[in-house]
């Protein structure tokens, strides 16, 4: 096996192939368990209800109910509050990596007066749990006139302490040497950030982007007051009112909960090491 | 060019305070009481109606298309938002006055936004007659003096069966003449019967309207005294009726209150897995989508000591900063209708409060007996209400569960109860 | 700020002023607008709304201290924050899993570890809110996957979604599920930074494997456990999506179960007790601070750095 190629000291006999055959079975065990759930979702959304409710449970539809899929879009505006929440995450995503890549740069290059103790305020914002913010900023978007709009759901989002300090630890590892190269050549600083600095910043553009986009797409609590509209409001929100209708179809539930986690699943599978980099980097919050 | 590019810099905040300016103007109309021009053929303008009941938006659809014949530049959005939380999204709505231009309302939460302010009087208004509705309903929406609501329509309570699963427990169908005792006997001999099917006689719950209500006023309870000071859940009766509910659950004839916060009575006996529903005329709109729905009809409810039943209805009322109040005010006097009373009707949504239009809910369905309904209506009461309901409302959530399923003395729950709804009546005054 | 300093070397400060001028304005002006907007002023509307009451619809009228007042006789609270506590602990409970799963994920020459990361990682980045309402399908008494396991060992089941402390735990369990993938995460990245001459050298002293996890892997990974523990706590304060939809809100277990930030939305929201709710805001980030100085004034007895 490769392990012995890379490691020079050959290991006593016994412990090498057991822990191998071993740390397959342990991690195909836990790894079962882990992705089980979505599994068995899948399975219960191709059921009837019959099934979903039986005892024992049972292990798979007789008849896959597809139509259970396609009820999701006559029961509730289910087209609409994926289009409000792909929106929603656009907007807040490219809002962050513009603004928190501007003010990470000025952070991380410029000179100007309490810059210090401006970057210690705007973290200060990562110690504070977000229901502190949740009632002044609804009067903030009311006056503002966004309740139930894209725009409102997606606002404070925009406008991210942690993607601003990704953003500067990003640009404090770059060599100055760049950016002297470009001074030199007359450019001013707009110039020197837009075609130098920001096309060079792709690993850490794409770990806010993606920590953006999960939180975006998975926030529940605050569309569920800035949007109170059924048509206006955003995939999560409309899960947990499917829950509180007069009746409940479990397939039909399980199905709209599979489809509104679909697009970031397919996102992680395909971009599987970038998302994998970026969640990496939310260690760093707290 | 350095403050060209300035201004590129600082695109946000130009359209953030852009934003604002907007606002200052949307924002903060003056409330104008007055409705103002009816709409005319000609008005064009787009209002929201917000309801809470999934199964009647065919029906309430069907509506908006008629009134669209009429006034074809009026765009009416229909929007659901689920009962259990229809409520508290509106309380957010009114504190952002963004409250929808026509919505559903109903009995216990009416007084709160009437009082303050948040609805549109409606006396005035233009087709709407209070002699084509019954006259409990136009005084539930009645507050000093002014109308704000037209009654939509109205509801009772009856008792649900399922044929099917009580003639295989050698049980006879409820004939409208059921006492509290043959029930209880009916709900054991198939709770026990069929007990193999996971099938309940009963299926508990701790609904109010539905049940606890119309029990307690059966055993000579109340809920709130005439005069809307006082709590009747520590009254004799009204613990009868809790104690009735609790010995079934304790003799294992119905399913416990943790039992039924996962499956919910209404589910069980759409899914006939539960052969007795107490529960209300809305509950015709939904069965008529079960896939048991052939097995079902309706008889009239139980008699106790002495006949109780609730009667309620939905009021469809305008806010009072609607910015589209001609077209809102069209809409609404078409709602009012006798038309609009008859698609609901005939769409087997809802019975509509509508003087004389009954006759096409009632034919509507033909599997459900709906006329237990109406006739029930003679000697029901009125939805128990004060002036701010909806605070008690939540304290019966809380303590139903513990009063009807344990732990702790019925008496004492229930006493606990009233205490609390003492409290909370009091602060009203 | 190394390169700063270098810049100014060798560039004059007179024209690196002219140079620098307002652009530090145009970068920040966007962000900085926001944050105070957004950030700034709720912190300190809140702190003015925690001694304010509110009408049924708004309208805000000073009260003085009687939130604070109410915050010390509400039976909610202390067992809001017990029941906050014991979620936290349950999932913090899962970073020694965690080290185990990382260990065995990031060995070297792992075969298929790209098809085991989507396995592992795949709660990461699935939705609380629908994630949740499967979980209370498979926790359901009667009809759940967990009860009909426990069946057949012969043990019957709790309710888990609708009894008080069984739907703690159950909240709990999903918790520490939806944990797992950011923790391994973390201290993968950590592992990787463990050099080779650790383990090369513990193995010519003849420690097998498991010495070898608890000698080198173990002490050697404990600031990543530090650093996780922290978020898991700080995340563990935030409860509330699992909890909305796992339970649903009419429950009668709600009132023994419930977090303080369900606390805080059911006054700020449901109840209307939107003063009220600003106390409980507060009390959560007194908690939070209080807890993150306690960890690192307890970090010094556990936390090896190099």
């Amino acid at each position: 096996m490769s392990e012995q190629t890379t490691r020079p000291t050959p290991r006593p006999v016994t412990p090498r192939s057991r822990p191998r055959w071993a740390t397959h079975v342990v991690l195909l065990i836990g790894g079962i368990l882990m992705v089980f759930p979505f599994l068995w979702q899948i399975n219960m959304s191709l059921s009837t209800q019959a099934e979903v409710t039986s005892v024992p449970p049972s292990w798979f539809p007789a008849k896959p109910q597809w139509s259970n899929y396609s009820a999701v879009f006559e029961q509730v505006p289910f087209f609409r509050q994926f289009l409000n929440t792909a929106l929603v995450t656009i907007a807040r995503v490219i809002g962050q990596l513009l603004l928190c890549a501007l003010a990470g740069y000025a952070f991380a290059r410029m000179r100007f007066p309490g810059k210090n103790i401006l970057f210690a305020l705007v973290l200060s914002i990562l110690m504070v749990p977000y229901q502190i913010y949740l009632i002044p900023q609804y009067g903030v978007i009311q006056n503002l006139g966004l309740l139930n709009t894209i725009a409102g759901i997606a606002a404070p989002g925009v406008f991210s302490a942690f993607g601003t300090f990704l953003m500067r630890q990003h640009f404090l590892s770059m060599p100055a040497s760049l950016e002297e190269a470009a001074r030199l050549d007359g450019a001013n600083p707009w110039q020197t950030f837009w075609r130098i600095m920001f096309p060079l910043s792709g690993p850490a553009l794409s770990a806010v982007a993606i920590l953006t986009a999960l939180a975006s797409w998975n926030d529940l609590m605050w569309p569920l007051i800035a949007a109170t509209y059924e048509e206006k409001t955003t995939l999560a929100v409309g899960l947990t009112s499917m829950q509180g209708q007069f009746t409940t179809d479990y397939p039909v539930m399980m199905a709209a909960s599979f489809l509104a986690m679909l697009p970031l699943m397919i996102l992680f599978i395909v971009l599987q090491r970038r998302v994998v980099e970026g969640l990496a980097h939310s260690g760093m919050k707290g | 060019m350095t403050s060209r590019r300035a201004l590129l810099g600082l695109g946000g905040l130009a359209g953030l305070s852009g934003a604002a300016a907007l606002a200052g103007c949307s924002s903060d109309p003056q409330v104008d009481p007055a409705l103002g021009e009816p709409a005319t053929k000609d008005t064009r303008a787009a209002i929201t109606y917000q309801i809470w009941d999934e199964a009647q938006a065919p029906a309430m659809q069907q509506i908006i298309d008629a009134f669209g014949e009429q006034y074809p530049g009026i765009d009416v959005t229909l929007t659901v938002t689920a009962y259990n939380s229809y409520f508290e999204r509106l309380r957010i709505q009114a504190t952002g006055d963004d409250l929808p231009d026509v919505f559903w309302m109903n009995g216990p939460n009416f007084e709160l936004y009437a009082s303050y302010g948040k609805l549109q009087d409606l006396t005035e208004l233009e087709g709407f007659d209070p002699a084509n509705y019954p006259e409990n309903l136009v005084d539930l929406y009645t507050y000093e003096g002014a109308r704000y609501a037209i009654p939509k329509d109205f509801d009772t309570i009856g008792l649900w069966y399922n044929r099917e699963l009580l003639h295989r427990a050698g049980v006879d169908e409820p004939d409208g003449s059921w006492s509290w005792q043959q029930y209880r006997d009916a709900s054991e001999q198939v709770t026990r019967k069929l007990a193999a099917d996971r099938i309940w006689g009963n299926p508990g719950g701790v609904d109010t309207q539905a049940y606890v209500y119309p029990l307690a006023l059966q055993a000579g309870g109340f809920i709130i005294s005439k005069d809307g000071t006082t709590s009747g859940y520590d009254d004799p009766g009204t613990i009868e009726a809790f104690s009735f509910l609790r010995g079934m659950i304790e003799d294992g004839i119905a399913p416990d209150v943790r039992y039924t916060t996962e499956n919910r009575p209404q589910d069980l006996f759409a899914d006939g897995r539960a052969a007795l529903l107490p529960s209300g005329t809305w509950q015709a709109a939904i069965l008529q989508d079960s896939s048991v729905k052939k097995q079902l009809d309706v008889a009239p409810l139980l008699h106790g000591k002495q006949e109780g039943n609730v009667i309620h209805g939905i009021g469809n009322v305008m806010s009072a900063r609607s910015a589209h109040k001609p077209a809102a005010s069209a809409f609404l006097a078409f709602l009012g209708s006798k038309k609009a009373g008859r698609i609901q009707g005939a769409a087997g949504a809802a019975n509509p409060a509508f003087i004389g239009a009954n006759g096409a809910f009632l034919d509507a369905l033909p599997d459900f007996d709906l006329s237990v309904f109406i006739d029930a209506a003679e000697t029901a009461q009125p939805y128990p209400v004060s002036r701010n309901t909806s605070a008690w409302n939540q304290l019966e959530e809380l303590l139903y569960p513990k009063v009807i399923g344990g732990p702790g003395a019925v008496e004492e729950n229930a006493k606990d109860l009233a205490d609390r709804m003492n409290g909370v009546l009091a602060d009203e005054s | 700020m190394s390169h700063e300093t270098a810049g100014a070397a060798v560039a004059p400060p007179r024209r690196r002023r002219r140079a620098e001028g307002w652009w530090p304005l145009v970068f920040l002006g966007p962000l900085m607008i926001g944050i105070v907007v957004f950030y700034f002023w709720p912190i300190l509307a809140t702190v003015i709304n925690s001694f304010s009451t509110f009408g049924p619809f708004g309208g805000r009228s000073f009260n003085g201290l009687a939130n604070y007042a109410e915050l010390l006789t509400d039976s909610f609270i202390p067992r809001a924050i017990l029941n906050t506590l014991i979620y936290t602990l349950i999932v913090l409970c899962g970073i020694p899993l965690a080290v185990c799963f990382a260990s065995l994920l990031n060995q070297k020459g792992l075969r298929f570890a790209r098809f085991y990361q989507v396995l592992f990682f795949l709660p990461a980045v699935s939705m609380p809110v629908a994630v949740a309402l499967v979980w209370r399908m498979i926790f359901n008494k009667e009809f759940g996957l967990v009860n009909w396991l426990l069946s057949a060992v012969g043990i019957e089941g709790p309710y888990w979604v609708t009894a008080p402390w069984w739907s703690l735990l159950a909240v709990s369990i999903v918790g520490l599920w939806a944990s797992l993938p950011l923790a391994i995460i973390i201290l993968g990245a950590g592992l990787r930074g463990i050099p080779a001459e650790l383990y090369e050298a513990a193995q010519l002293d003849g420690a097998g494997p498991v010495r070898q996890f608890f000698s080198v892997t173990v002490p050697l990974l404990t600031p990543s456990i530090f650093f996780l523990s922290i978020i898991t706590a700080i995340n563990g304060f935030q409860l509330f999506d699992l909890l909305f939809a796992m339970m649903g809100q009419a429950n009668p277990a709600m009132a023994d179960t419930q977090s303080l930030v369900y606390l805080f939305y059911s006054e700020a929201f449901r109840q209307n007790n939107q003063g009220y709710a600003s106390v409980i805001a507060l009390l959560i980030l007194a908690i939070i601070g209080l807890f993150t100085l306690l960890q690192f004034r307890l970090q010094r007895r556990w936390v090896h750095y190099e």
